[in-house]
């Protein structure tokens, strides 16, 4: 039985729910909060959620434009 | 497209190479007090589950808040955090969940740090956020490898204080004084059209799936520590040359190119190390792809960007702490159709290969 299976089908695993839950409830609360400010973001941009804004003009620089 | 010896010399690739060495430093440290700390007790399947959640999911929302106060020098934040902890580690005594908690707060940080000065200073090109992360892989391996020795911690303590000076260095880089609206104008990867939230939305699916088929790579091969080295070595090298070329030949060419070749070596290369560590090499270029993508529609907030691909590859390792599959032929299947699925999605979502300002 690897490491992985004796945790699950033993008693540690009640020692570890604990951490588990809160450690999900966690991720929820930040992906949820990273989608708030993503959506601020798009609306400061002036963009809505089906009208990405046009690429910039950068297409015509030519390599000879480079500073480097 | 620049060319390849643009892409190879371009302006400000040292912010990428700084962070390189810090990136390196940093996974040495983290690997290094997590492995020491797990040892064989029962904390050994949470704790390193806790260090996932803890370091990368929060990468977003410090992304976000580093992107409003520019400057502030998260590296520099971070690699403090992270030698406050470590010393805590070394001293004994403290809650180790608690001290694991700052260590985490303190990689996150530093990752965000550097996402944001290579970022803001690559003028749209892909090599410096890519050079920046291939570092963690060659640290990772390092600091595994060191934590099986009887090695004390004050050598790798010192090591991560060495990284001090190239966060400070590494900052002005980040031109702070500039909007990233205006910094990141250059990143035009998304393809026309499409709404940003699908691009967000697919790029992060893709990073997932792509972490988590990082566990599925079948490698029989894999017997010896100096086989795991050249595995990790392998990825390092794949996620900065990725950058590179997609740099020189087109971001769209490099991405399905690598996809697709990266396929047939994996699968091939199951028992045979070289065929399989090239698989590896070009299954992980798409890295820093994901990352432009998110930076195309998410200009003005490079440090969230960047922090949705660490919290997709977070989600990707999770099914792996529960369920591990050991069959070659499962293990090909899953490879092949998430291989399909992942070319698929970039075609949709991944614009025209275009020159970009260098």
């Amino acid at each position: 039985m690897d490491k992985i299976s004796y945790v699950m089908n033993s008693l540690l695993w009640g020692q570890v729910k604990t951490g588990f839950a809160v450690l999900m409830v966690l991720t929820a609360v930040i992906i949820i909060l990273s989608v708030i400010f993503t959506a601020r973001e798009f609306k400061k941009a002036g963009r809505t959620d089906d009208a990405q804004e046009p690429a910039a003009d950068n297409g015509g620089v030519s390599d000879s434009d480079n500073t480097d | 497209m620049v060319g390849l010896k643009k892409a190879l010399t371009g302006k400000n690739l040292a912010s990428g190479w700084m962070y390189f060495y810090i990136h390196f430093a940093m996974e040495v440290l983290c690997f290094f007090c997590v492995r020491k700390q797990m040892g064989n007790s029962a904390f050994f399947w949470l704790f390193p589950f806790a260090y996932d959640i803890l370091a990368f999911v929060p990468q977003s929302v410090i992304g976000y808040l580093n992107d409003r106060f520019p400057k502030f020098n998260a590296g520099l934040t971070g690699t403090v955090l992270m030698i406050i902890a470590s010393v805590m580690f070394a001293a004994g005594g403290f809650p180790r969940y608690f001290v694991l908690v700052i260590l985490c707060a303190g990689n996150a940080l530093t990752h965000v740090g550097g996402a944001e000065v290579t970022i803001r200073s690559s003028n749209g090109r892909l090599s410096h956020p890519a050079v920046f992360v291939s570092g963690g892989a060659f640290g990772v391996i390092t600091g595994t490898m060191l934590a099986k020795t009887d090695m004390p911690y004050w050598p790798v303590i010192l090591f991560m204080i060495s990284a001090i000076p190239f966060t400070l260095i590494a900052q002005k880089y980040r031109n702070a004084g500039e909007s990233a609206q205006e910094l990141c104008k250059a990143f035009n990867y998304a393809k026309k059209g499409v709404p940003a939230s699908v691009i967000l939305l697919v790029s992060f699916i893709i990073v997932a799936l792509r972490s988590y088929m990082g566990y599925c790579l079948p490698m029989e091969w894999k017997t010896t520590s100096l086989h795991s080295v050249l595995l990790y070595v392998a990825m390092g090298t794949g996620k900065a040359v990725g950058g590179i070329l997609a740099d020189a030949y087109g971001v769209k060419r490099i991405a399905l190119l690598s996809s697709i070749l990266s396929l047939p070596f994996i699968l091939l290369g199951n028992k045979i190390m070289l065929v399989s560590l090239i698989g590896i090499m070009l299954f992980s270029m798409t890295m820093s792809i994901t990352l432009a993508l998110n930076v195309s529609v998410l200009k003005s907030a490079p440090g969230l960007a960047f922090g949705y691909t660490t919290a997709a590859l977070t989600f990707g390792v999770i099914p792996i702490f529960f369920v591990k599959i050991s069959s070659y032929a499962i293990n090909s299947v899953i490879v092949s159709a998430l291989t399909v699925i992942c070319i698929a999605a970039m075609l949709a979502t991944i614009g025209k290969d275009e020159k970009i300002n260098g």
